[in-house]
């Protein structure tokens, strides 16, 4: 325990110059005026910038709250620095992946045979495996 | 709504829903009406400058009357909200994309679809949000992705439904726990609202806007309901063979109960409808098309039936019945 720690100094009457949680949570966004409090009760915010003021406290709640998988969860526990975010950006260009595409023409290829379309559903089919060969 | 197309007998159909919101105006609860006003102004004007919507319609949600909006928000699976002003959605003729200023976001774009039409639609979106984005700079952090008004929407702002109609999965337990206990992957999550349990249709939906890729949300999607839909198709073959005079007796009645009610309430309808289905693809009625039932499905819910169908009748239970009476006309028994 150092000499300056705030527990200790709280123990010997000498107060803290840490904000207890209380006043940690009337911290409140310049921007909007939404307070910690305010996002801690109903999981929102008022502006982007609140994002960058309550940063710390909105990285605990996804890691307490069920707003992310718990493998996620994991992996932002052991590594703090661990990227929340896994999708695209503003303006990025991202191709459909294969795996979902394929679930997509093989529904297609069940309605071609249903509707007795021989000609489309053999389209399809060739349409399946080049994505198979090129998946491969 | 889900009558474009080909419909596929299980797979109704999905609904794409992503949020944006400008980086230049507070989240619009905290946003005044005329910010609102002018953010929506703005956003029309892309909208509609994009070409992205066949013949486009601007909605200003104060100036609807409170039965036009509960048909928008029934329409789109949106949430009721008290507050209107500087509100408003651009509409595509077709009811299949909005473009929505609610009470949470700047920026709501949702898409009904279907199976065949996800991967254009979901590139439309794209499109469209990219155009968006161009004019009106997105609020985005490396850290949060995406950033919304509520919490656990941010990330990707992604959130996807799919619905399936599934009435012998319905009717057995072990498959349903096998399925939704066992197999449902953690990323996803079965919604069972009253309305969609009484037509069997199960909504199955992104559970997590964050730490997935827009890609791993939707592959995770498609793949369990293909899952699904091979599962319901081996109980429909089973229950035809096995169960042939059950079904044949629940189909008769379906089918008395639309054609001779005198009042029908949404879930009765919707149950009987949801039977009519079933017979209809495996090939015991005739006289309808999938199409037609699926569309009867979801325009029965009462913001549909009071603004499509105007009637004197002041019970729209009666009317409900009224209007199966005449959409049903067509059908045969073929047993």
């Amino acid at each position: 325990m150092c000499e300056g720690c705030p527990y200790l100094n709280e123990r010997l009457g000498k107060g803290s110059d840490i904000p207890s949680f209380s006043e940690k949570e009337n911290v409140c966004c310049v921007e909007c005026g939404t307070s910690l409090a305010e996002v801690l009760e109903t999981s929102e915010v008022g502006c982007s910038s609140c994002y960058q003021v309550f940063q710390d406290s909105i990285r605990s709640l996804f890691q307490s709250k069920p707003f992310i998988n718990e493998e996620k969860a994991r992996l932002l526990t052991a590594n703090p620095a661990h990227p929340l975010h896994g999708g695209r950006k503003p303006a990025e260009e991202v191709e459909a992946s294969i795996s979902s595409r394929i679930v997509e023409l093989n529904n297609a290829l069940s309605l071609a045979i249903r509707d007795e379309n021989y000609e489309q559903a053999a389209s399809i089919r060739d349409e399946i495996n080049n994505l198979m060969n090129s998946n491969e | 709504m889900f009558n474009e197309a080909k419909a596929e007998p299980i797979w109704l159909g999905f609904r794409i829903e992503l949020r944006r919101n400008s980086s230049y105006y507070p989240f619009p609860k905290k946003a005044t009406p005329l910010q609102r006003e002018q953010l929506f102004g703005v956003l029309s004007d892309i909208v509609y400058q994009s070409n992205s919507f066949q013949s486009p319609l601007k909605l200003e949600f104060e100036a609807l009357s409170p039965q036009e909006r509960s048909f928008i928000y029934e329409h789109y699976y949106l949430e009721q909200n008290e507050e209107t002003a500087g509100l408003g959605a651009i509409v595509d003729t077709e009811g299949t994309k909005a473009c929505i200023i609610n009470n949470t976001d700047h920026v709501q774009l949702v898409s009904i679809t279907n199976l065949l039409q996800f991967h254009s639609d979901w590139n439309q979106m794209l499109l469209l949000e990219k155009n968006i984005g161009e004019h009106l700079p997105f609020a985005f952090s490396q850290q949060f992705g995406f950033l919304t008004a509520q919490l656990p929407a941010c990330g990707t702002g992604l959130s996807l439904v799919s619905y399936l109609h599934v009435p012998l999965i319905f009717r057995n337990d072990e498959v349903q726990k096998q399925l939704f206990e066992k197999e449902l992957p953690k990323d996803l999550s079965i919604s069972l609202t009253d309305e969609n349990s009484c037509s069997h249709i199960l909504c199955v939906e992104t559970k997590h806007a964050m730490g997935f890729s827009e890609d791993q949300m939707i592959t995770s999607l498609m793949t369990f309901c293909s899952k699904i839909k091979a599962e319901e198709e081996r109980l429909r073959s089973l229950f035809q063979t096995n169960e042939l005079d059950a079904l044949q007796d629940t189909l008769g009645r379906a089918y008395g109960l639309l054609k001779h009610s005198h009042k029908l309430d949404p879930n009765e309808a919707r149950q009987a409808l949801s039977s009519i289905k079933l017979g209809l693809n495996l090939g015991l009625i005739s006289g309808i098309t999938d199409e037609q039932i699926n569309t009867l499905i979801f325009t029965v819910r009462r913001a549909h039936l009071s603004l499509n169908h105007p009637t004197s009748s002041s019970d729209i239970d009666k009317a409900r019945a009224e209007y199966l009476h005449k959409s049903i006309n067509s059908i045969s028994l073929n047993f």
